[in-house]
């Protein structure tokens, strides 16, 4: 238990080094682009000289270098992100108020996809049979289909053609049920294929022969013993999967016009919108040391004998 | 026949896999049974066909398999009806199966507990809130102290030992009336081989059936009643554990029991054959004749023309001696019988194994030429023990070292540890598992630093000396590893594998250097063919020969050998074991032997040194210190042996073709621990 909480410790601690690290970097990449950013804050107009000079100072570009990176720094200890050029608004705040549509968005995409992975691999996994080589094939045709296709085809048919769902936007339910379909799509195929190797591999240890052995039939084999080995490779990738997911899915936000990270970031890169892309950095970088650090905590409630290995 | 209903009844079983070639037919025709507390033992190497028959009895031989029997019966039950959903109420509950090495057997990530709660739910043994109780009891009864908290832990958090018990539990959890041993005490240490032995005696004497499936002879002569050995595929002898390993007829058995390096073996060669070309023990195509003809010295036309009939051997006379002109081992003591099975065999006489009589059991070979005297074995190199010079090679002088713990406490792993190693001379490192001597090895080898105390290589220093100045003299001592397959590059063939130890790394500057590496592989018995192979396309044996091949093309000065033979079937390890003996005769090379196995010890070495805890308990003469230990865990570590018969596979060399009533070896020596009963068996 005391090891667990140490581990836990110093990955936290290793985890804010990696987020301040990611702000540095944006930090420095903004001062490297050329142009006045006042100028950009200001917009195209040509401010007069005391304007002009009131603005830099507010924004504290007057001050040199290290001290701007010091309350930087102290800014973001205090969650300040700084404020948009373009929105006029608290970077924190727009990323607040967006977070949470992409979160709904990744989250179910990622629990739709791997319900249905699950049960394509537990079905056909070892099993040479005619159903399997179906499973494949349609596990490769999703894979193989660009995402944007399959949204528009699904916007075709159950919008516009059935009206089950709507068109566009919504926070309700209903419209969440396209675009996360959409995501899932293009993941099925690949969890499908990773947790049916995992699950063969894992059947032929001897410990699934012993199992079967006792008396255990075959899908309580499949669910009890292989399945949790099979989720191991399973969680690594999950990490890296929902990580993306939450930078934001733009072509499927803009898609079904849904409010969110991945929009925001596409809209803040096209308008220079530094403060804010540099928000979407930052908060990007605490979501991905986040999730490798669940990663790894998952691993060690999956297989125990990781607690003795991963340090 | 007195066992008029047996528990198991196998005739004729047949199991075949399809394969892209073909069906390849496993077991071809095998049959027994098998009674109420006995245990019969079917022995032979790996592709024998003998897990295959295991599993065959719990309809588990996988997919792809055809089974078929004139018989496969259970208390009556015929097995070959059942479908999978019928198969399932048999598996663990009338018939249990243990595996080798819990560690992959039992679920690593499923409490001990947990598994052993499977069998009890999967056959409703138990109410729901009843099974973790019943799991502790089961824990409690395979002998394993403080069953409770085991319970709760998993297989990586117990020893070996411990582990071995929590599975066989686990498969004795349904009582069932027959339990399938398949290897069950390989890669245990000899002390926790003995106990997990000793468990399942008790089980048998409580009148639980024991199909043993093991390619240890000594185990087999530890707890089996009967044995049935098997090579590709079919039984070629079965007969009393007794007489059986005491008298062996069938050429095969004769070669599986020669090979034992137990004492009375050394200084000879072990194996029949010295190259690696021997016929594997895998099923052949379907070919007419006796499947071993081809690896047989005794072969002759008529073997290979058709299949050879069972012939009765016959029992020994109770009390006949051996015929004087056999030559007996010198060392009788150490690879004497002392057979020592839970009741003295003795005295539960013929009655023993409830019902069936051990008298009544017959010895039979399937073999037309079990009279034939035995080819003497080859002579081995001479092995001139006094030729080795007082030329010190390595000196470890008093090293330590410890590790730090999980809990970051300094564990010392080997505790002031001295010896010498002299040029052509032997050393064993014997201890079990944790005992420091892999990290003893590995300070040796310059890849471990001792925390204190030296290591000299010719007088030099060897240990603390950084990477470069040690460099050029690492060629000097080089390592043959347990495990070649892991050890070798798979995507590279023989040539390269051996080229790159010549220094000549890549393709084409092995190719260059061929001659040199086909005279390498002639050291140890393999041609040219193996050069283009790679790891995967060779057996175990010339894997490890190939892998001496390439300690040996640096011109080393010393062969560290870890546990080499461990992973080998007895007939392999017999022949590598004498290539050891060959490269050793032939280049002078001094060898740090490392194992487990006090028999390849004592066969191989010439001094040993014996540890425990990181400590050298003793050190000595290989002659003194295991016929006469000075250390009390040296006696113990002896004790715990399962001990053979005098397994010289040789017919007394009197007993011509014509007088086939066998002068059995019975009654060896002053070591007699047991007469196998009074029945004058049918004479031929």
């Amino acid at each position: 238990m005391r090891s667990t909480t140490w581990w836990l410790a110093r990955r936290l601690a290793l985890a804010v080094l990696v987020v301040v690290g990611a702000a540095t970097v944006a930090f420095g990449a903004l001062q490297l682009v050329p142009g006045d950013p006042v100028h950009v804050m200001m917009g195209g107009a040509a401010p007069s000289e005391e304007v002009y000079e009131r603005t830099r100072h507010e924004l504290g570009y007057d001050q040199p270098l290290p001290v701007r990176y010091g309350e930087f720094l102290g800014q973001l200890l205090r969650g300040d992100l700084g404020q948009s050029y373009q929105l006029h608004q608290p970077v924190a705040d727009v990323i607040g108020s967006q977070l949470w549509p992409t979160v709904q968005l990744a989250l179910a995409a990622f629990g739709l996809a791997f319900v249905v992975a699950a049960a394509l691999a537990v079905t056909t996994a070892g099993r040479r049979s005619g159903w399997r080589r179906v499973a494949s094939a349609a596990e490769l045709l999703m894979i193989s289909t660009p995402g944007f296709w399959v949204g528009v085809l699904l916007l075709t048919f159950f919008s516009f053609r059935l009206h089950l769902f709507p068109v566009a936007g919504g926070d309700s339910l209903a419209g969440l049920v396209l675009p996360a379909a959409t995501l899932a799509i293009g993941l099925i195929g690949v969890f499908a294929q990773v947790m049916r190797e995992g699950l063969e591999r894992a059947l032929e240890q001897p410990f699934v022969l012993s199992a079967r052995a006792r008396g255990t039939g075959e899908t309580a084999v499949r669910l009890r013993h292989a399945l949790r080995h099979a989720l191991i490779p399973m969680v690594t990738l999950s990490g890296w999967i929902v990580g993306s997911l939450l930078g934001g899915a733009v072509l499927i936000e803009t898609i079904f016009s849904r409010e969110g990270l991945g929009r925001i970031t596409a809209t803040a890169i096209a308008g220079r919108d530094l403060p804010l892309v540099t928000g979407v950095a930052v908060v990007a970088a605490t979501i991905f040391a986040l999730l490798n650090i669940a990663v790894d905590l998952l691993y060690r409630v999956i297989d125990p004998r990781m607690k003795e290995v991963v340090r | 026949m007195a066992d008029s209903d047996p528990l198991l009844a196998v005739d004729d079983l047949r199991v075949s896999f399809a394969t892209r070639g073909g069906p390849l037919a496993a077991v071809r025709g095998v049959s027994f049974t098998l009674a109420a507390g006995e245990c019969l033992a079917i022995v032979g190497e790996s592709g024998s066909g003998k897990s295959v028959t295991a599993r065959a009895l719990v309809g588990l031989v996988g997919a792809g398999a055809a089974v078929s029997a004139r018989r496969l019966e259970l208390a009556g039950q015929d097995l070959l009806a059942l479908g999978e959903r019928d198969w399932r109420r048999v598996r663990g509950r009338r018939v249990g199966l243990v595996l080798q090495d819990a560690l992959s057997s039992l679920d690593p990530v499923r409490t001990v507990g947990a598994e052993i709660a499977e069998t009890l739910g999967n056959h409703r043994l138990v109410p729901r809130s009843a099974r973790p109780a019943r799991a502790v009891e089961l824990l409690a009864e395979a002998s394993v102290p403080e069953p409770a908290l085991r319970a709760r832990q998993r297989p990586f958090e117990l020893s070996g030992g411990l582990r071995q018990r929590a599975l066989i539990a686990s498969a004795l959890a349904g009582e069932p009336a027959v339990l399938l041993a398949d290897e069950p005490t390989t890669a245990l240490d000899v002390s926790v081989q003995a106990q997990i032995l000793d468990l399942l005696a008790a089980r048998r004497a409580d009148g639980v059936a024991i199909l043993l499936i093991s390619h240890d002879l000594a185990v087999v002569g530890r707890l089996a009643d009967r044995v049935a050995v098997m090579y590709a595929g079919t039984i070629v002898e079965e007969g009393g554990v007794d007489d059986l390993l005491r008298s062996p007829r069938h050429p095969y058995t004769r070669e599986l029991l020669a090979a034992v390096p137990s004492a009375h073996a050394r200084g000879t060669r072990l194996a029949v054959h010295r190259d690696a070309a021997a016929a594997p023990a895998v099923a052949a195509p379907d070919a007419a004749g006796c499947r071993y003809a081809a690896r047989c010295p005794l072969a002759e036309d008529r073997c290979r023309m058709a299949d050879p009939p069972a012939i009765d051997v016959g029992h020994p006379a109770p009390g006949a001696g051996l015929s004087a002109d056999v030559p007996r081992p010198a060392a009788v003591d150490l690879g004497l019988p002392a057979v020592e099975k839970g009741p003295p065999a003795a005295a539960a006489g013929p009655a023993r194994g409830g019902g069936t009589a051990a008298a009544a059991v017959a010895h039979r070979a399937w073999c037309w030429r079990i009279d034939e005297p035995w080819p003497a074995p080859p002579a081995g190199p001479a092995r001139g023990r006094v030729q080795h010079a007082d030329d010190v090679v390595i000196e470890v002088d008093t090293v330590w070292k410890s590790f730090r713990g999980p809990d970051g406490s300094r564990r010392p792993a080997v505790r002031g540890v001295s010896f010498q190693l002299r040029v052509g001379e032997t050393v064993g490192l014997l201890g079990e598992s944790g005992s420091g001597k892999s990290t003893t090895a590995e300070m040796v080898l310059g890849l471990l630093e001792p925390d204190e105390g030296a290591v000299l290589l010719r007088g030099r220093p060897w240990s603390r000396l950084g990477e470069s100045a040690r460099r050029p003299d690492r060629h000097r001592i080089q390592l043959v590893p347990q495990d070649p397959l892991g050890a070798f590059d798979p995507r590279y063939t023989v040539e390269r594998l051996i080229g790159e130890a010549l220094r000549a790394p890549g393709r084409r500057a092995a190719a260059r250097q061929r001659g040199r590496i086909v005279e390498l592989l002639g050291l140890v018995g393999l041609d040219a063919s193996v050069l283009p192979r790679r790891a995967t396309q060779l057996s175990g044996g010339q894997r490890q020969r190939v892998a001496i091949a390439r300690a040996l093309a640096p011109e080393p000065d010393v062969l560290v050998c870890d546990e080499p033979v461990s992973a080998l079937d007895v007939s392999i390890q017999a022949q590598i074991l004498d290539v050891f003996a060959d490269v050793q005769d032939a280049l002078g090379v001094a060898m740090l032997f490392i194992s487990h196995d006090l028999g390849v010890i004592y066969h191989t070495c010439d001094r040993v040194l014996v540890m425990r805890d990181g400590e050298l308990l003793e050190q000595g003469d290989v002659e003194r210190v295991l016929r006469a230990p000075a250390h009390d865990y040296t006696r113990a570590l002896l004790a715990a042996v399962p001990r053979l018969g005098p397994a010289t596979g040789q017919v007394p060399a009197g007993s011509g073709a014509g007088d086939a009533a066998p002068a059995d070896g019975l009654g060896v020596g002053s070591n007699v621990g047991f007469g196998v009963g009074s029945g004058v068996g049918p004479r031929r």
